[in-house]
């Protein structure tokens, strides 16, 4: 078996520190939308994520051919965090001698991010015959969010109780395939998790 | 003993055997002189058939002041930005083939025309009937709301511009039942086709002159020294809705373009003709300026097009030669890298290439 956890955090690169045009975009997932600023069709973001994640696709990629007739997953990374200023906090530590507030994209943007990195990924799975893990449901808020008992305490990772939900998303994706062989390997209704993986356990 | 007649003493390029080219194509000059010039300050707007975006790009490429008046999202890499058509004109109509649709298109901006058409499916999708293969939108609220931004876009187009040039391509389109006319038939590229609703027309050259007249009119009306130059697409049809053959639709649909554009520049000193057409056809080039496909334009015709182009309006012989992206704002696309380090972290005619002949 095969389990993926590569790349994660694609989706903070256009969802955590604003940039010289801040945007919205439409996403069937997260409602509503700040006209306040530029609206981006759904199909030009994605365009624009999309173009972050050839590394970490040709690296699912050759990890598939590498092994063929095993069977497969990806997890998902994390779902981002709900508090602004944690996040603007933990990244002044990367401009040292700078007292200046770092900007944080809006949550709920990054939140559609996440889904739109989301869809990307299964897109990829699908067509590549690798099953896909989602975030178990338990460790989102109300909202979507990650819920703050799994926060580590950085921009972009989940913390070793994360960690420990995913591992049991991957013990119930190995049940399911030992069980099923030739059968839909996906894990139905059993969260699983998801890295930005970096960071945790 | 000679006798006096009109043609003696008339000036080389008025003389078959004495204007340069016959020999030497690259010698053919067919704009002697222009009702105008055109500075590299001047805001320059272009619209038309897929071979202006070759003049778009080489306006840019020569140091002219190629006007663009729908920028690209920040996020959007340059050459992710041209494919949703971002940069390839003035603002992002896609190609305006005829002039009624430019016609149109003027209205709607100033809303002197609300079209019953306003969204056509394309699978779980929604386009844009007026330019359908810019960009697929998840809603029509979506695409409502790109569409009022593009409108802007236009108005601004028509208040700024210096100079517009418009390449006339085709005489061939479809009809709306409340007349709207639509770049590609319903059903091409999104939208479904019912021969009930919608018709074929091809326009006839009172009907295209009056189009452009019309459209000049209302630039005018909000822009008054307006300077504007029209050409004609030597591209031939890719394909026609009519029983006949292809090649006899392209000469009818060129000859009636060539004609009106003729009939409007005329008595119009802020209206000019610049010959685009001429240039790619003319027996001087043996039929050089076409690619193996006998329809393509090669990019010698091009820049031979764009050099006779600037020595008449520019009065220089600029290094021209397109490059492969637009220049489109995209500073969005540093500070996607930056966060990425922190973290360690583009013609719908074309559509009608298959075998599948237009509804």
């Amino acid at each position: 078996m095969v389990i993926s956890m590569i790349g994660g955090n694609q989706h903070l690169t256009l969802g955590l520190v604003e940039g010289p045009e801040p945007f919205d975009f439409e996403c069937p997932q997260v409602a509503g939308i700040d006209r306040t600023r530029r609206i981006i069709p759904h199909a030009e973001v994605r365009a624009a994520l999309f173009e972050t994640f050839h590394k970490v696709l040709d690296r699912m990629r050759g990890l598939r051919e590498a092994y063929r007739d095993k069977p497969m997953a990806h997890v998902s990374a994390p779902p981002p965090k709900s508090d602004p200023k944690m996040l603007a906090n933990n990244l002044r530590a990367y401009h040292p001698g700078d007292d200046a507030e770092v900007a944080i994209v809006p949550r709920k943007i990054n939140l559609k991010l996440h889904h739109l990195q989301n869809d990307i990924l299964r897109e990829f799975c699908a067509e590549n015959q690798i099953d896909f893990i989602d975030p178990p449901p338990n460790t989102r808020d109300t909202s979507g969010f990650l819920q703050r008992q799994y926060w580590q305490r950085d921009a972009a990772h989940a913390n070793k109780l994360y960690g420990d939900e995913i591992l049991n998303s991957i013990r119930s994706y190995a049940g399911s395939v030992a069980n099923a062989p030739n059968g839909p390997k996906t894990v139905a209704g059993v969260g699983t998790g998801s890295p930005g993986l970096q960071g945790r356990p | 003993m000679t006798t006096a007649h009109p043609y003696r003493g008339i000036a080389a390029y008025r003389h078959w055997q004495r204007a340069p080219g016959a020999d030497n194509a690259a010698e053919l000059d067919p704009q002697p002189h222009t009702k105008f010039t055109i500075s590299p300050q001047d805001s320059i707007a272009t619209a038309g058939s897929c071979f202006a975006q070759h003049v778009a790009r080489h306006l840019k490429n020569s140091g002219f002041n190629a006007l663009v008046t729908e920028l690209a999202p920040a996020i959007l890499p340059r050459d992710i930005a041209s494919k949703f058509h971002y940069g390839l004109f003035t603002a992002r109509f896609g190609n305006i083939y005829t002039a009624r649709q430019l016609r149109q298109l003027v209205e709607r901006a100033y809303g002197q025309f609300s079209p019953e058409a306003t969204a056509w499916r394309r699978g779980d999708a929604y386009v844009d009937p007026f330019r359908p293969t810019i960009c697929d939108f998840v809603s029509t609220d979506e695409l409502s709301a790109e569409r009022d931004r593009h409108l802007a876009a236009v108005r601004k187009m028509v208040e700024t511009l210096d100079v517009f040039v418009f390449t006339l391509g085709l005489t061939e389109a479809w009809l709306d039942r409340d007349g709207t006319v639509f770049p590609v038939a319903p059903g091409v590229h999104g939208g479904a086709f019912d021969p009930e609703r919608y018709t074929l027309k091809n326009f006839t050259v009172e009907e295209t002159a009056e189009d452009l007249r019309a459209t000049l009119d209302i630039i005018r009306r909000h822009n008054k020294t307006a300077r504007t130059v029209l050409t004609v697409s030597p591209v031939p049809l890719m394909a026609t809705a009519l029983d006949r053959h292809v090649l006899v639709s392209t000469t009818y649909s060129k000859a009636v373009l060539r004609v009106a554009a003729q009939m409007v520049t005329d008595n119009d000193p802020l209206t000019d003709y610049f010959p685009s057409y001429e240039i790619i056809t003319a027996p001087h080039c043996r039929g050089e300026y076409f690619g193996a496909d006998a329809r393509s334009v090669t990019q010698a015709g091009v820049d031979h097009v764009m050099r006779v182009f600037f020595k008449a309006y520019a009065g220089v012989e600029p290094a021209i030669g397109e490059k492969s992206t637009e220049e489109i704002l995209s500073n969005g696309v540093e500070h996607r890298k930056k966060t990425e380090n922190i973290l360690e972290v583009i013609c719908e005619e074309d559509l009608l290439r298959s075998d599948e002949p237009p509804q």
